[in-house]
């Protein structure tokens, strides 16, 4: 045996060709593996926690990505954000603004006829879409006071994502009730199991949240962060937080706090209110951003395709209608309803195409004459709305309306008399009103100005006559009251966590 | 054709360069060959001098006479019998008697890094030879292992060409790390995963990574089983191992093979759906119940209409040329082979084309060192058809083509294919859009459902796949000293894949142009070295094997799609005419490293010993798991050997076998334990900014999935071999389940992904295989059977976890539960149909229906609440089968041989989604006949079926039992009649072999199931959604003439 090994091993170490061979094979093998870092993951196209959070400009980032989840909502299951398209269709369908249009899609027309059940998609959506938020929001809170930063940078970045975080619940509250109230980033797998807070706790945060945001925010922003969440917006909404609270004299001095800044103005002609290139005009206080830009795909908003007619010769498909009721409830001379309802249409070679009244308020035709997508903003929060509340607050806080409250709703009103430089002989000021008519007026004044904007819902809940005025406006609906006044926890939460309840009736 | 010229001048080249002669004195040597056990002679043995190409078969008596040197070797070779070799010895003289084969207990098996003999083994290991994959005309290797073998279960997940199977061993053992085999081809593990292969930019399912590998160059398939045998491949050996050996040269025997089939394929059973006149009569009754008016006043007037299926679906032909050389000198030895694969697919605009090209080498350039190349190269091309339904978006073919109105024209009068699914008016017209009523206003338009004009998909939208792949494993064995190896190896698997694909803006509901594109270059480099050692003495005998191995995976894939496109015109070849591409790469490396060793040893040739460890480090597991060991044992008792069982003359060898060890598995992707960051797009200002999120929930514990493992077996042969049996029984403890499970939004994330849960497969498998005639007509049989028990034993403290694969809006309809199997279907039980006369108020009722009326469809309340909602689901059917078998009987009579292979699987159950569209009682979609046959009227007061109504109250967010089908299938896989001329006509046209066969394939079926086939899952491979049918490119039966030329 010995023997055969040691002239073996002359024979193949005299070999060139085997050691050549030999060696090799060795190398490429070193060259690749060399086994101290072999089994560590370094992902080239992705950053990990381990690598982020440690910058100003990574704060920024980390702020950034809390807008989009309201907007475009990018990496989204669902495609698009809160804002995206779920939140002001499903604001309309369940009240008597909106009815299903004639795709027939089934959760849009359980929310038209109060037949949602927990697994709409609606409403999930706009759950999931306003927890991302959140959760993106908890990050950024929890991470962006260990960077080392300009402090003022650093308390504007921080003031953003609490409005942000706040506006979200305050979503997530008034549609839901009772919901799980998140502050912290998630970690581990505890929060499976957790309960609903009461919504009167969930507010406290709400308000908390809004407060921070109001002192540390700016009024306004240049160059490319305007759309930023400001100081007004902050502002406005904690007006609109103490309305849903009737805390009326809270209401009072937020918004009359507001208007007093003299920053905000209405727009002269409605109809420029919904104009792209107003966006982020004198009259937005709060707006979700979505961009015209060839870049971009779901960062487009996606009013033109929803609510244009199908029968225009366009990417139009007549998601969501309005109802006659909303169509028939307005003076025809009122300036909005030319601008937010058309039956009718001129196409570019001169035929007419007729349809059931659709919403165009926010086709911008000059703009976007394909009407495939759409640069409009979605407005959270315009200045008319501010107006409107300071009048309902004066009113309720005092025994009836004051002149403020007259020269605050007026002001809407003269605005919607103004039509393309001609002031129209309607609608004229409000005088000598009751308590009881001119909370009507008002209430009937915010119908005029906010249809399809995500508040006609609320609105009927807050104002106790969901029942109503939507089995008015749809004969073959009934409402369930308290029922209908919140929506179902979405099924596919309490099928996981079976601790969430559901909300009575569902 | 230019491909195999080539082949044939590397083949000369070769012969040229290797060619033998035999020069020794030679002499006359003449004998008789006999079968075993009885006085039979055989007629037309192969008697072949080794090491040349030197032979001669056996006459009418047995009897053969060939001139050989003194000193050479005689093999003897014939169908049904062992092969032997008998030293010549000086004789003249040489009689042989040959075994036959079912006791092949010297046949090698190949068990990954060495190989054994059949009589050596001591764990599970299903070996399929050569021929029996050649048997069926197959695309590729996986097809060919259905019905072959105990334990292993393959099902073709859908009839588009070159689609994958989902192949289980042994059971579903994990839920979502993937329950596909580890494949190695000639000692590559393969990267079987298809998203490391394909781009999957192109809609469809993916290719099958498999269906690049020729399944004639293949010389066996090895399935290794249990914990014993597979244990050598550590961390991904838990769902079993298929080892995949390819034909390599053998010295002196040049062969030049010439194979060529053309087959042609058919849709097994297509849906017999409403004609137009049909269909006008259901719509309306449809309304008549919806309380609204006639819409047809004459249904009778429209005829058949168009039959969409038809319109999709076609004869398709396919074809394959084969051309292979083998052959070599003593010192190199060569084989080599090229192929051309095309294939149509049944539906209209699909193929599947494949180019394969083989070269295995082996050389001894030293005494003492042996080099060896395996080299494989593929190309495919593919065009591909959307079949899969996806109403959201485009919709699917298949479903388009169930649910379209067959009052409607494919074409409108200036023939241009018609849009969307219109509503036709009481003229027959289609409703689009473009009528005016009397005021002259636009009729709005009035579609059925939203989706496109199957036909659109055919004409309009490209969609094509491309994948190269070049695998090659070189090699360096130095014989240190006797039984002593080093082999050193270093192997390739490298692979390019582009696939693009375009919906125009007509096909789109939407009406923007959609296009996808993605490549993908993946290199995976592997580097081995192992020691082995051979050694036998007195009654021991040894053999062990040791070594390292490394495995880099490194991938590089760009994405690209785009919506709106600002014309049709150029399809997916200019991006810049889109609005908004967006452009995604992703760069994924991992990384294998790992050590093993094995240790056989057999005392006395009776008692055998298997001892096997390896450990794997892994980069894609958790900082704190990167390292896992996996050991098995297993011991062999050779009962037959025995003195005191010399008396028992019938058997003929009998082995008890037993072994227990741990597996893993792995298959998963990269990163997956890190909280990734990625960028998301946002507005501000009409501008486009950027931020970053996480999207993974983080886990630095991910670890692997480990299976413990525990099988008895037991082989023997009774009669001298005429019959043979192997049998096993086996528990499988899964434990680290790897899981997706969702979380709650409001966690922020969707899903988190971790080591939870137990599951458990106990199964019992038997094989036999029997030569019952062996005279002139000669007859075997190869039956196996398994068994197969699955459950979930743990699912960590989870109540349940529900599957999310939503069809039509359809949620949770499988759920995982403690107890149960995976695969378990929940839905909603169903409760006959309301009659007239039943009591409105006391039949239970979703929450948001109103009451009942006759005709309505009841459903059980399980909980007694009187309402039907989630909580009355209960489980209502099984994916998983009780049983699978094959049973194959091979007949053959002089030249003439006939092949009928069985195959089924018992037990199992699908959810038809399909009946979503097609037993729906409202007017979206066209209906069964069966249906609207047997709906329920007043005259027909059925509790089968519901009645028609056009604005059905309710939408069900869940299936039911309505929906659920015995999937249970006996199959003639195959039947094949061949004839081979006489050896005396072949020698006169100079042919070494010829054969020509017919093969009907899926020929004929038993089944209940009412869709295109049995065999089919749309949601592919995934154990969670296992047992969903809708749309899909349906299963085929086909017919294949072939010939196979010898020279």
């Amino acid at each position: 045996m010995t023997l055969k090994l040691k002239s073996y091993r002359s024979k193949v170490y005299t070999s060139r060709l085997s050691r050549s061979l030999l060696l090799g094979c060795l190398v490429i093998s070193l060259l690749h593996f060399t086994c101290k870092d072999a089994l560590v993951e370094n992902p080239k196209s992705a950053l990990t926690p381990g690598n982020f959070y440690i910058t100003a400009s990574d704060a920024q980032l980390a702020v950034n990505a809390a807008y989009d989840h309201m907007g475009a909502g990018t990496n989204n299951s669902d495609f698009g954000g809160v804002y995206f398209n779920t939140y002001y269709s499903l604001q309309a369908l369940a009240s008597d603004n909106g009815k299903a249009g004639p795709q027939n899609e089934p959760n849009t027309v359980q929310l038209d006829l109060f037949r949602h059940d927990p697994s709409n998609t609606f409403t999930t959506d706009i759950w999931e879409d306003c927890y991302k938020t959140i959760s993106l929001a908890n990050i950024a809170i929890s991470k962006i006071p260990d960077i080392d930063m300009d402090e003022q940078l650093k308390n504007r970045f921080l003031g953003e994502v609490h409005f942000i975080r706040g506006m979200m619940y305050f979503e997530l509250v008034r549609l839901f009730g009772d919901v799980p109230l998140l502050i912290t980033p998630t970690e581990d797998l505890s929060l499976l199991t957790i309960e609903r807070t009461p919504a009167d706790e969930v507010y406290l945060r709400i308000l908390a949240d809004l407060e921070i945001a109001e002192v540390v925010l700016p009024f306004q922003y240049s160059g490319a962060d305007i759309g930023r969440a400001t100081k007004g917006a902050a502002i406005a909404y904690l007006a609109r937080v103490y309305m849903t609270l009737e805390n009326w004299s809270q209401v009072a001095e937020k918004s009359s706090e507001l208007i007093g800044f003299g920053i905000y103005n209405l727009m002269e002609d409605y109809a420029d209110v919904f104009k792209i290139v107003n966006n982020n005009g004198p009259e937005v206080i709060f707006a979700t951003q979505f961009t015209l830009n060839n870049n971009a795909i779901w960062e487009t908003s996606q009013f033109n395709v929803r609510t244009l007619p199908l029968a225009l010769n366009r990417n139009s498909l007549s998601w969501e209608l309005p109802t006659l009721d909303a169509y028939n409830a307005f003076d025809i001379m009122d300036r909005r309803w030319e601008v937010t309802f058309q039956t009718s249409f001129l196409e570019d070679d001169g035929t007419i195409v007729n349809f059931d009244p659709h919403i165009f308020k926010y086709w911008d035709q000059e703009a976007e004459p394909s009407a495939s997508s759409g640069g409009n903003d979605f407005f959270n929060m315009r200045y008319s709305d501010v107006l409107l509340m300071y009048a309902e607050a004066l009113n309720e806080v005092n025994a009836g309306p004051t002149q403020e409250a007259y020269d605050a709703v007026n002001e809407v009103r003269r605005r919607a008399r103004f039509a393309d430089g001609v002031v129209r002989n309607t609608l004229p000021d409000l005088e000598g009103m009751t308590k009881q008519s001119f909370r009507e007026a008002v209430w009937l004044e915010r119908r005029f100005e906010f249809v399809w904007e995500g508040q006609r819902w609320f609105d009927l809940v807050r104002q106790e006559r969901l029942k109503s005025r939507v089995e008015d406006a749809k004969e073959e609906v009934t409402v369930d009251i308290p029922k209908h006044n919140l929506f179902p926890i979405p099924q596919r939460e309490r099928n996981i966590n079976p601790n969430l309840t559901q909300n009575p009736g569902y | 054709m230019r491909l195999k010229f080539h082949i044939v001048s590397l083949a000369i080249l070769y012969l040229l360069l290797t060619g033998t002669y035999v020069t020794a004195q030679n002499v006359l040597v003449s004998g008789v060959v006999k079968g075993v056990g009885s006085d039979e002679t055989l007629i037309g043995v192969n008697v072949l001098l080794k090491g040349t190409s030197i032979g001669t078969s056996t006459g009418f008596d047995g009897d053969f006479e060939i001139e050989v040197p003194p000193d050479g070797i005689l093999i003897f070779s014939y169908i049904g019998f062992q092969t032997a070799e008998i030293a010549i010895a000086n004789r003249s003289i040489v009689n042989v008697v040959l075994e036959f084969e079912a006791s092949q207990l010297d046949e090698v098996i190949v068990v990954g890094y060495g190989t054994t003999k059949k009589r050596d083994l001591t764990g599970s290991v299903s070996s399929i030879r050569a021929e029996d994959i050649q048997a069926v005309p197959v695309l590729s290797a996986d097809q060919a292992l259905q019905g072959r073998a105990a334990g292993v279960v393959v099902q073709e997940t859908s009839g588009e060409p070159g689609a994958g199977t989902s192949i289980r061993i042994r059971g579903t053992s994990s839920i979502s790390a993937g329950n596909e085999p580890l494949y190695v081809i000639d000692g590559i593990p393969m990267l079987a995963q298809a998203s490391d292969i394909s781009s999957g930019a192109a809609q469809g399912p993916r290719l099958n990574p498999l269906s690049t590998i020729n399944p004639n160059d293949i010389a066996s398939i090895e399935v290794l089983k249990d914990a014993s045998a597979a244990a050598i491949y550590g961390a991904r050996a838990a769902n079993g191992v298929i080892l995949i050996t390819t034909k390599r040269g053998k010295a002196g025997q040049t062969t030049v093979n010439f194979n060529f089939y053309q087959g042609w394929q058919n849709v097994r059973n297509p849906y017999t759906l409403l004609d137009a006149s049909q269909y006008a009569h259901f719509v309306n009754e449809a309304n008549y119940y919806a309380g609204n008016g006639r819409v047809y006043d004459d249904p009778s007037k429209f005829g058949k209409g168009t039959d969409w299926q038809s319109e999709i679906f076609r004869t398709a032909p396919m074809s394959n040329y084969e051309l292979s050389f083998t052959g070599g000198s003593e010192n190199i030895q060569y084989a080599i082979s090229g192929a051309y694969y095309q294939q149509d697919g049944v539906i209209k605009g699909s193929d599947f084309t494949r180019y394969n090209f083989r070269a295995n080498l082996d050389g001894k350039v030293h005494p003492r060192i042996t080099l060896s190349n395996s080299m494989m190269f593929s190309h495919t091309k593919s065009n591909k058809i959307l079949t899969d339904d996806n109403a959201a978006f485009d919709g699917g073919i298949v479903t388009a083509a169930l649910s379209f109105n067959p009052m409607l024209s494919t074409r409108d009068e200036n023939g241009n294919l018609i849009l969307k699914n219109y509503a036709v008016d009481n003229d027959g017209n289609p409703i689009d859009g473009t009528q005016l009523d009397d005021e002259g206003n636009v009729i709005p338009e009035s579609t059925l459902n939203t989706f496109a004009n199957p036909l659109l998909k055919i004409y309009d939208s490209s969609s094509e796949s491309k994948i190269s792949r070049i695998i090659d494993n070189f090699s360096i064995t130095f014989n240190i000293l006797d039984g002593l190896d080093l082999k050193a190896s270093l192997g390739v698997d490298f692979s390019t894949s582009r696939s693009d694909q375009f919906t125009p803006s007509t096909s789109r509901p939407a009406g923007d142009s959609f296009a996808s594109s993605g490549s993908n270059s993946t290199f995976a480099l592997l580097n081995e070295y192992t020691l082995s050692y051979n050694r036998e003495w007195d009654k021991h005998r040894i053999s062990a094997v040791g070594g390292f191995s490394a495995q880099k995976t490194s991938v590089s894939a760009l994405f690209v799609n785009a919506i709106d496109f600002s014309t049709d015109q150029f399809g997916y070849y200019n991006y810049a005419t889109a609005r908004g591409a967006d452009v995604i790469t992703n760069y994924p490396d991992f990384t294998f490293l790992s050590w093993l060793g094995r240790v056989n040893y057999a005392l006395l040739d009776k008692y055998l010993f298997t001892f096997t460890g390896r450990a794997d480090g892994s980069s894609k597991f958790g900082e704190n798991n990167k390292w896992g060991f996996f050991p098995s044992g297993s011991v062999a008792w050779r009962v037959s050997q025995e003195d005191f069982m010399s008396d028992v003359n019938w058997l003929g060898d009998l082995k008890v076998r037993m072994s227990y060890g741990i597996v893993g598995n792995e298959s998963i992707g990269p990163y997956l334990s890190q909280a990734l960051l990625v960028p998301v797009d946002i507005s501000l200002d009409n501008n486009l900014t950027i931020g970053f999120e996480p999207f993974l929930f983080p886990n630095s514990d991910l670890r692997w999935e480990s299976t413990r493992q525990f099988n008895v077996g037991v082989d023997g042969s009774v009669l001298d071999g005429r019959f043979g049996f192997t049998m096993d029984f086996y528990i499988k403890s899964t434990f680290d389940l790897l899981l997706t499970t969702d979380v709650p939004f409001y966690t922020g994330f969707s899903s988190v992904f971790s080591n939870v849960g137990d599951l458990e497969n106990r199964g019992f498998e038997f094989t036999l295989r029997s030569y019952n005639l062996v005279r002139d007509l000669k007859w075997n049989t190869d039956f196996n059977i398994s068994f197969n028990q699955n459950e979930i034993t743990s699912l960590a403290g989870r109540d349940n976890i529900p599957n999310s694969g939503g069809l039509f809006g359809i949620e949770s309809w499988a759920l995982l539960k403690e107890g149960e199997p995976v695969g378990k279907f929940y839905g909603l039980v169903t409760d006959g149909i309301f009659q007239i006369g039943d009591d409105p108020e006391s039949v239970p009722r979703f929450q948001a229906s109103p009451p009942l009326t006759p005709g309505d469809r009841k459903f059980k309340d399980l909980n007694g609440d009187g309402v039907i909602d989630d909580s009355d689901r209960a489980f209502i059917g099984n994916a998983q089968p009780d049983f699978s078998f094959g049973f194959i009987n091979n007949f053959s009579y002089k030249g003439f041989d006939l092949s009928i292979f069985i195959q089924g699987v018992v037990g199992n159950d699908i959810v038809n989604f399909n009946k979503f569209l097609i037993e729906r009682e409202n007017t979206t979609s066209n209906i069964t006949l069966d249906y609207f046959a047997n709906r329920w009227t007043p005259q027909n007061p059925t509790n089968e079926y519901p009645k028609v109504n056009a604005d059905p109250a309710i939408i069900r967010r869940y299936i039911s039992d309505a929906e659920v089908e015995d999937g249970s299938y006996v199959r003639i896989k195959t039947i094949t009649i061949g004839y081979r001329p006489p050896a005396n006509f072949l020698k006169k046209v100079k042919l070494a072999d010829a054969r020509i066969y017919f093969t009907a394939k899926n020929a004929i079926t038993f089944t209940k199931y009412s869709g295109y086939d049995p065999e089919v899952s749309h949601f592919g491979q995934s154990a969670t959604n296992m047992g969903a049918d809708l749309g899909g490119f349906p299963n085929t039966s086909s017919f294949i003439l072939g010939i196979n030329v010898g020279f």
